[in-house]
């Protein structure tokens, strides 16, 4: 009797457990979701201002910058000849993830942008306007572009080319149609060329469009070099120089651009925990010429460019202010062959600076900018020494920028724009 | 509007209107059941009265009912185990006391806000903090819940009923112990997927807060139920259970004392120990503004105090702890005592009697802890003697003996004990079936989705025709998919939220129609007025995994031909500026195969799996409705 009951329980219990399993086997079918994960709503690293012949542009996040889906990129613009700035982010996408921007060289006035994936969004649509954003036309690359400020560039001819995530970086080309895609190189590819080892290539960074092709910029391993690779002929050549004064740093370039035949990148180096910044400028065919590097403490929140007379005459100076200035220069005259370089950090407690280059040879300058300071942008006149009167920061505080503008007696709060962000239109 | 998705409100009142007629349904079957029962006892009497002995009938049915007779004493026996005398002191507290806390939380469950809370209001928050198995592991709970949340709402009400039932009505023998083993093995899978182990895995631990977990107490307490009731007889198990309980005080004081886990500092706003973060908390939910003044006194207090407090706790719980360890009778009722005080100071000023706001699922740990703790006493202090373990006999045993028929044995009272069980297991089981069957189903309930986006309108009207191009450049028309069932939304292509999610839904709606996916189409229309082109509309259906599909359209044309069909089927669409992403509303529709519009429904996928999930279901629900016509 004992035995048979033991038995029974013993059945009971192998049978409950056999619907456990049944159970427990449903659930683990599967349920519809997006088809693949949600990922975070990923910036696209730091802000970037640009300057072409109608005007100044700024890419920078706004809203609640603490939440990533509540945090809108947008793109702001100043015809040149004015102080107003204008809301031309363009419409009909989301911008959680980031907006990069590409100005095509000489006087066409072409803008094409590119939105970063945000959330179960993973390819990114493009824009491209002509009148500095009042209409756009779009268009779409088939996967996301990579995080990065210069993921785009465009050549006058309507050729655009663009870094995308994955494989270390994917280099695609369109015909301008901004729908039809090829790929030219991946970061992976080239870390395997004698390009990429001779700077122990991680992953490509920036792209821009030369007069002789693309060139990429690159994040390395190898200390002391400047990951910069270039096409010729379909081969890819190391470009970058090396850096006496940043030898045990690692390099990674943030910002590269081409205007009127003239490369400028802005390259982070690190060493364990310290932080500096270097401008490059290089006219076509010539020598890089190197800045001295500047030391940045916290995190970098924008670099941008000052425009390029057509003759690469006379950069655009940026910033100013009360604070300390260092850094040194060669000496040389800041006329000739490259754009202002523009950069500003913030650390964790909020303090803001700006750190300014007006162009080859000379002197880099930092100066403290307004609490919220996303970009700085020079006056697109001729440079004062990078404390130059009518620069102008744009500080974000959740929907609303506040233009600064620089005078002789420090920063002069300007006119604030409201920008109309729906928050939670994105959650 | 897509990006505006929010989390289902708890008194949602299709949800609730649902779980309560879930619940008038269910219990129509308990009374049911509970009438077809009565009358087996009834039958059961009769029985009894006309074949009973002279002798018995002596005593008369009334005698018999009431146990009264050398019949019924047999029969009292066999019932019982056969173990005769009272049920010991300690064990009948025990058990009236488990049963009634049962009760209660199967009362509890009635709240209106548990179906759609229990996942987000309860489970969710005792696994914060937990490592990533923990969430694995409770999960699979969460997404039963959240796919069929009125029939496991409904279920915790009848099983918990069920088992307090059993336990209050079975105050004897096997059933007793049947009932108590249920109970422990109910309250174990509440403690892992409903208390994720009592939060044991995460930070923050604090006897204050219910470590280790209400449960824990239930399943104990069901467990020594579940033991043969010799066992109670002897100090033998008052002393395991106090030394047990005396050893699990002082484990939690060490815990409490134990620097570095917020204990000992009180504090305001983000730098609150956990004690006044959790006592906030409490006094938070709503309750009667009476027991709101009280906490919230004693959370002004711990801020100032919170190191003499955390002192105070520590050492009675070591002087209680020890006390109950030592096994001597002044000292353990002496602690048992001060575990009542302390344990009730707690569950009032920092437990908030657990049971206020909406969700709550039971008083807390400190009533089944203190039960234990009592049983406990009692069963070392007012313990019987001890006796031999008696043979078991069995009810055959008895009527097979040769002095007893069958039917003799069958008195009223062991009838009805035995209905009573029944009648118990029957509650439980009005609950647990239900629940199975929905569990074994991976599809969310449509109810989920009609919660989300309202009803689903019958109609049955011309759908509105249109020509657009799909992914492949080829013209479609609606009059061309004639003879199949249409599912159609429209969607955003660069949307960031719920497009993909509603391209989801489709895809496993797709899939859910089996072989009659071949009689249906999938149709997307584009809504976004600045990227609608085929580029746009590839890039989406490669990155939603759609391009496989054969019966997939996505569907797009000029502005001009997009805003008539979205003006056609009552699509909003509209342009933001500043970054935000189309506005456009979500929209489904049902085309039978002969162009007539049959079903139109909202498809806003909501903000979880199982909204999504529930979406799919109504698609193929509708869908196979149409297919069958």
């Amino acid at each position: 009797m004992r035995g048979r009951r033991a038995g029974a329980r013993r059945r009971a219990l192998l049978a409950a457990l056999g619907a456990a399993c049944v159970a427990g086997s449903a659930t683990t079918a599967v349920a519809p979701g997006p088809a693949g994960a949600a990922p975070d709503a990923a910036a696209s690293g730091i802000g970037a201002t640009w300057a072409t012949a109608q005007g100044a542009w700024a890419a920078l996040p706004m809203g609640h910058l603490a939440s990533a889906n509540n945090t809108f990129w947008e793109l702001l613009f100043r015809r040149t000849g004015t102080t107003r700035w204008t809301l031309v982010t363009p419409p009909g996408v989301a911008t959680n993830g980031g907006v990069v921007g590409a100005a095509t060289p000489a006087a066409t006035g072409v803008v094409t942008v590119g939105i970063q994936p945000a959330k179960y969004l993973r390819y990114s649509p493009v824009a491209r306007t002509t009148d500095g954003g009042k209409r756009w036309l779009s268009g779409t690359l088939p996967s996301g572009l990579a995080p990065v400020a210069d993921a785009m560039a465009s050549a006058p001819a309507g050729t655009v080319v663009a870094l995308e995530r994955g494989r270390g970086g994917t280099l695609v080309r369109s015909d301008g149609s901004l729908t039809r895609w090829t790929t030219i190189a991946t970061g992976r590819a080239l870390a395997a060329t004698a390009a990429g080892r001779a700077c122990g290539l991680r992953a490509l960074s920036a792209v821009t469009l030369g007069s002789a092709g693309p060139e990429v910029g690159a994040d390395c391993t190898r200390p002391g070099v400047v990951g910069l690779l270039a096409d010729q002929g379909g081969s890819w050549v190391a470009d970058g120089p090396r850096v006496g004064q940043e030898a045990g740093a690692t390099m990674r370039v943030l910002r590269l651009s081409t205007v009127s035949s003239v490369t400028a990148a802005v390259v982070e180096a690190r060493t364990g925990r310290r932080t500096s910044v270097l401008a490059l400028w290089r006219r076509a065919g010539q020598a890089w010429t190197v800045s001295a590097p500047v030391r940045v403490e916290g995190d970098l929140v924008s670099a941008g460019f000052g425009p390029v007379a057509p003759d690469a005459a006379a950069p655009t100076a940026a910033t100013t202010s009360t604070t300390s200035a260092t850094s040194a220069g060669s000496g040389a005259s800041a006329a000739s062959t490259g754009p202002a370089v523009v950069v500003v950090t913030a650390t964790r407690s909020g303090r803001v600076a700006v750190h300014a280059v007006p162009g080859p040879g000379a002197r880099w300058t930092t100066v403290a900018a307004p609490k919220g300071t996303e970009a700085v942008v020079g006056p697109g006149g001729p440079a004062d020494a990078g404390v130059g009167a009518g620069t102008t920061a744009l500080s974000v505080s959740g929907s609303w920028v506040t233009v600064w503008s620089r005078s002789a007696g420090g920063w002069r709060r300007g006119p604030r724009l409201e920008v109309p962000i729906e928050y939670g239109s994105s959650t | 509007m897509p990006g505006m998705s929010h989390p289902l409100q708890l008194d949602n009142p299709l949800i609730v209107a649902a779980f309560h007629r879930a619940l008038l349904h269910q219990l129509l079957v308990v009374l049911g059941i509970g009438v077809v029962l009565a009358v087996a006892w009834n039958v059961a009497f009769a029985l009894y009265v006309r074949h009973a002995s002279p002798s018995d009938a002596s005593t008369g049915p009334v005698g018999a009912a009431a146990g009264i007779g050398p019949g019924a004493a047999r029969a009292a026996r066999a019932a019982a185990g056969g173990v005769a005398g009272p049920e010991p002191l300690a064990r009948r507290l025990l058990r009236l006391a488990v049963g009634l806390l049962w009760l209660l939380d199967g009362l509890l469950q009635l709240q209106s806000g548990m179906p759609l809370g229990m996942p987000s209001a309860v489970v969710k928050p005792a696994a914060a903090g937990s490592p990533s198995w923990v969430h694995a592991v409770v999960n699979v709970a969460i997404t039963i819940w959240s796919d069929h949340p009125v029939e496991a709402a409904a279920s915790l009400v009848w099983i918990q009923l069920g088992i307090g039932l059993a336990i209050l009505l079975s105050p004897r023998g096997r059933w007793s112990r049947a009932a108590g083993a249920a109970g422990a093995a109910w309250a174990a899978a509440v403690w892992v997927f409903g208390e994720a182990f009592g939060g044991i895995f995460g930070h923050g631990l604090s006897w204050l807060t219910g470590a280790p977990g209400a449960a824990v107490f239930y399943a104990v307490a069901g467990i020594l139920l579940a033991l043969p009731e010799s066992a109670w007889h002897g100090r033998r198990l008052g002393r395991a259970v106090t030394a047990a309980m005396g050893a699990f005080y002082l484990g939690m004081a060490l815990l409490q004392a134990w620097p570095g886990r917020g204990s000992w500092h009180g504090g305001s706003g983000a730098h609150a120990g956990n004690l006044v973060s959790m006592v906030h908390a409490m006094a938070g939910t709503p309750q009667p503004r009476l027991f709101a003044g009280w906490i919230g006194a004693f959370a002004s207090f711990d801020a100032a105090h919170g190191w003499g407090i955390n002192l105070f706790v520590v050492v009675a719980l070591a002087v209680v702890g020890a006390a109950l360890l030592s096994g001597r009778r002044r000292a353990v009722l002496a602690g048992a005592a001060g575990a009542v005080a302390l344990g009730l100071a707690t569950w009032v000023l920092v437990q908030d009697f657990g049971f206020f706001g909406g969700v709550g699922t039971d008083p807390n740990s400190m009533l089944p802890q203190l039960v234990l703790a009592a049983a406990g006493v009692a069963a070392l202090v007012r313990a019987p003697a001890a006796v031999p373990e008696p043979a078991f006999v069995s009810v055959r045993e008895v009527a097979t003996a040769g002095t007893a028929r069958r039917w003799e044995v069958l008195t009223p009272a062991v009838v009805g004990r035995a209905a009573a069980a029944l009648a118990a297991l029957a509650v439980i089981g009005v609950g647990a079936v239900p629940m199975a069957a929905a569990s074994t189903n991976p599809n969310a309930d449509p109810i989920v989705t009609e919660a989300l986006n309202g009803s689903v309108d019958q109609v049955n009207s011309p759908a509105p025709g249109f020509t657009l191009t799909d992914q492949a450049g080829k013209t479609v028309s609606l009059a061309s998919l004639r003879g199949k069932a249409v599912a159609l939304t429209f969607l955003d292509p660069v949307c960031t939220t719920d497009c993909p999610l509603i391209a989801q839904a489709f895809r496993q709606a797709d899939a859910g129609l089996g072989s009659e996916a071949s009689r249906a189409v999938f149709v997307a229309i584009v809504a976004n007025p600045v990227f609608h082109s085929i580029a746009n509309v590839d890039a989406f259906d490669r990155q939603e995994h759609l391009t496989g599909l054969p019966n997939w359209l996505y569907l797009t044309g000029s502005l001009e031909a997009l805003t008539k069909v979205w003006n056609a089927y009552g699509l909003q669409v509209s342009i933001l500026p500043a970054g935000t992403m189309i506005a456009h509303s979500d929209l489904a529709y049902v085309i039978d195969g002969r162009g007539r519009m049959r079903a139109a429904f909202g498809s806003l996928p909501g903000t979880t799996a199982a909204g999504r999930s529930s979406l799919s279901t109504l698609v193929d629900q509708e869908l196979r409705r149409v297919i069958g016509q």
